[in-house]
């Protein structure tokens, strides 16, 4: 084999017009496609970073069906979803998006924590239709975990909601926040009282949590919220919830995170933000494009230079017809034409990665990814880029590498 | 059919036609020659008359629209194209009348191709090539590309490359038909040396340019049909 490649690289060296034009397409698309791959590696960690914080949140209930309210309850096929009546059934109950729900089974959420790779977080919520015996008000009452940092924020309400006095913590008792549109109907500030199930509570904060899915009217801590409507239910909740608040662990595998959930509440409803959707889509988009350039690129360049390859065979064609009449063996002939273009591609490939490296270190790619992201070298891209260069060079070897093999040492010979 | 009558080499009832335009296009037809071992066989003919295309036939490099081609016992159109290569670069030489040198590649690279199949080590193989460009007075052109020497330097770098793996077989077409006399001379003295002292066999096709009295056995070829003489 060492004796091959000393031929290929003498006809290399002795063909440098050829060999150099080969060469310089390798580059060109090498060179290219480090820069392409590396602005797929920035384009891909910024869009992560971007979908890490863009709807990717949703809320799942169980709906309740019309015999719920019957004596006796329906049986359920799963174990973990219950039916809880409310003791005043026309004004009040478990609702959800409006409609009435049934109840979940806590245990719910360790199911859901058991696939990080799809769920970063989910929170138990009670969101339950009170009416107010004394004014006959009725209005929704939201149970949230205060100690949880991220479920909660994206799909109910967050500190940054909070328009005047304070988000309720932990260690809270005895408050409530009340959302904005509500307090101004209710004339309702921060620090006054209000009744919610006949207790007394004080208003710690006015909240806007915007188009949140699980908003509502009065806000309290889940302990407290769970309490409250027992009261008000047949039978009171044991360690159950109507309500779960979802953290996607990406954006880009919120359907999966939505299939999921569905499949362990069985006949659950999910409600989200819709906006993931498009900005999902668009970012892939991109990134579909990023390689289908690649892909044209690295393709262009293997055709380009099998067109070159192939007129030097037959621009050779006496010499293979020479080289075989002395006894030299198809194979032979092959390798050392395969030879030739893989170490063209290589070299190519070589000087590509190089002039990619210095187009990423001194062009502002980064910045146009994102104003504030600091690019960096892949190796494995750089890696990768070698390794197409070998190959593509190997493969734009192959169809003249036939081509020269199948000479016929006679014809060749007798045609000049 | 081994080694037959003597004979190393062996057409057998050789036909050759080309198909140009659907039209078949024969050269010749029904052609029995036999070469004995050892010894120099001219075939003469006119340009044209099929001289070439009989040597492309008996070193293996054409096949024959139909007949056989022998050598030492083995039937050339049975063997594959890697075994008829090997059979080339081991036992048969061949000497081109356009001399076909590789133009990019050197004197000593062009005779050293034809010791790709050996195996000898790196020095022996730069010994043998030197040893043999040197003997034929090419000792200072080892560097030199085809396009530099002239033309009887090439031929005798192609004669070189013929002999450096010491073939059974020679197969010289027109070997002294574009060169001044004294390499003539020169060329047909070291083809006659390497019959006599390693018992080659050397087949020569000529319109007239290499001198018959030297040869053991001579062939026509006219009109398609070859006679010996």
């Amino acid at each position: 084999m060492r004796k091959i490649f000393v031929c290929a690289g003498r006809e290399i060296t002795r063909h440098k017009g050829r060999a150099l034009g080969n060469a310089f397409g390798f580059s060109l698309a090498i060179g290219i496609m480090v820069v392409l791959g590396h602005l797929f590696l920035f384009s891909d960690a910024a869009m992560k970073e971007i979908m890490s914080g863009t709807g990717t949140h949703f809320m799942a209930f169980v709906p309740a069906k019309p015999e719920d309210a019957t004596n006796p309850a329906p049986v359920i096929e799963d174990a973990q979803v219950g039916i809880k009546v409310a003791l005043d059934l026309s004004y009040e109950g478990f609702l959800a998006n409006t409609v009435p729900t049934r109840v979940i089974s806590k245990e719910k959420l360790d199911e859901l924590l058991k696939f990080p790779e799809l769920i970063k977080d989910a929170s138990p919520y009670l969101l339950f239709r009170m009416r107010e015996g004394t004014t006959g008000n009725v209005f929704s009452v939201g149970g949230f975990d205060p100690a949880n940092k991220q479920a909660v924020g994206s799909t109910c309400c967050a500190k940054g909601d909070v328009i005047s006095g304070e988000f309720i913590t932990p260690q809270d008792t005895g408050v409530v926040m009340l959302e904005q549109g509500f307090a101004e109907t209710k004339g309702l500030t921060t620090g006054a009282s209000i009744s919610v199930g006949g207790e007394t509570f004080r208003v710690k904060g006015i909240v806007n949590p915007g188009v949140r899915p699980a908003k509502a009217d009065v806000y309290i801590p889940f302990v407290e919220a769970e309490k409250l409507i027992s009261k008000r239910l047949r039978t009171p909740l044991q360690n159950e919830m109507n309500v779960i608040l979802v953290e996607v662990a990406n954006a880009l595998r919120q359907n999966e995170a939505i299939e999921k959930v569905k499949e362990l509440l069985k006949a659950g409803i999910v409600t989200s933000y819709a906006c993931y959707q498009p900005a999902s889509k668009v970012l892939g988009i991109n990134q579909k494009t990023l390689i289908l350039l690649e892909i044209v690129f690295v393709i262009s360049v293997v055709l380009l230079s099998m067109k070159s390859q192939y007129a030097s065979i037959v621009e050779r064609r006496r010499d293979f017809g020479i080289l075989k009449s002395i006894g030299w063996a198809n194979h032979l002939i092959f390798r050392q034409v395969v030879a030739e273009s893989a170490f063209q591609a290589v070299a190519g490939g070589v000087i590509g990665c190089m002039a990619g490296i210095a187009a990423i270190s001194t062009l502002p790619l980064g910045t146009m990814i994102k104003p504030d992201f600091t690019p960096y070298i892949s190796a494995q891209i750089i890696g990768i880029g070698l390794l197409v260069s070998l190959l593509s060079g190997m493969i734009a070897g192959l169809v003249p590498a036939f081509s020269a093999v199948h000479l016929k040492p006679a014809e060749t010979l007798r045609q000049l | 059919m081994e080694n037959q009558n003597g004979y190393i080499l062996q057409g057998c009832n050789l036909k050759k036609s080309y198909v140009k335009n659907g039209r078949e296009i024969p050269v010749f037809d029904k052609i029995d020659a036999g070469f004995p071992q050892g010894k120099i066989s001219v075939i003469t003919g006119r340009s044209g008359a099929g001289k070439s295309t009989l040597l492309n036939l008996l070193g293996g490099l054409d096949e024959p629209t139909s007949g056989s081609v022998h050598f030492d016992g083995i039937e050339l159109g049975t063997l594959s194209n890697a075994q008829l290569a090997d059979l080339r670069g081991k036992y048969i030489g061949i000497i081109f009348q356009n001399f076909n040198l590789l133009s990019s590649w050197t004197a000593y690279e062009n005779v050293e191709a034809a010791l790709f199949h050996a195996d000898i080590s790196d020095k022996e193989r730069r010994e043998k090539v030197c040893s043999l460009l040197t003997s034929l007075g090419l000792g200072d052109r080892l560097d030199n590309f085809p396009a530099e020497l002239s033309v009887g330097q090439q031929q005798r770098v192609a004669v070189a490359r013929t002999l450096v793996h010491e073939p059974k077989l020679i197969l010289a077409d027109e070997p002294t038909g574009d060169v001044d006399p004294e390499t003539a001379k020169d060329i047909i003295d070291r083809l006659v040396e390497v019959v006599k002292s390693k018992d080659t066999t050397l087949v020569v096709a000529t319109h007239g340019t290499f001198p018959l009295d030297i040869a053991d056995k001579v062939y026509s070829i006219k009109n398609g049909a070859l006679t010996s003489q």
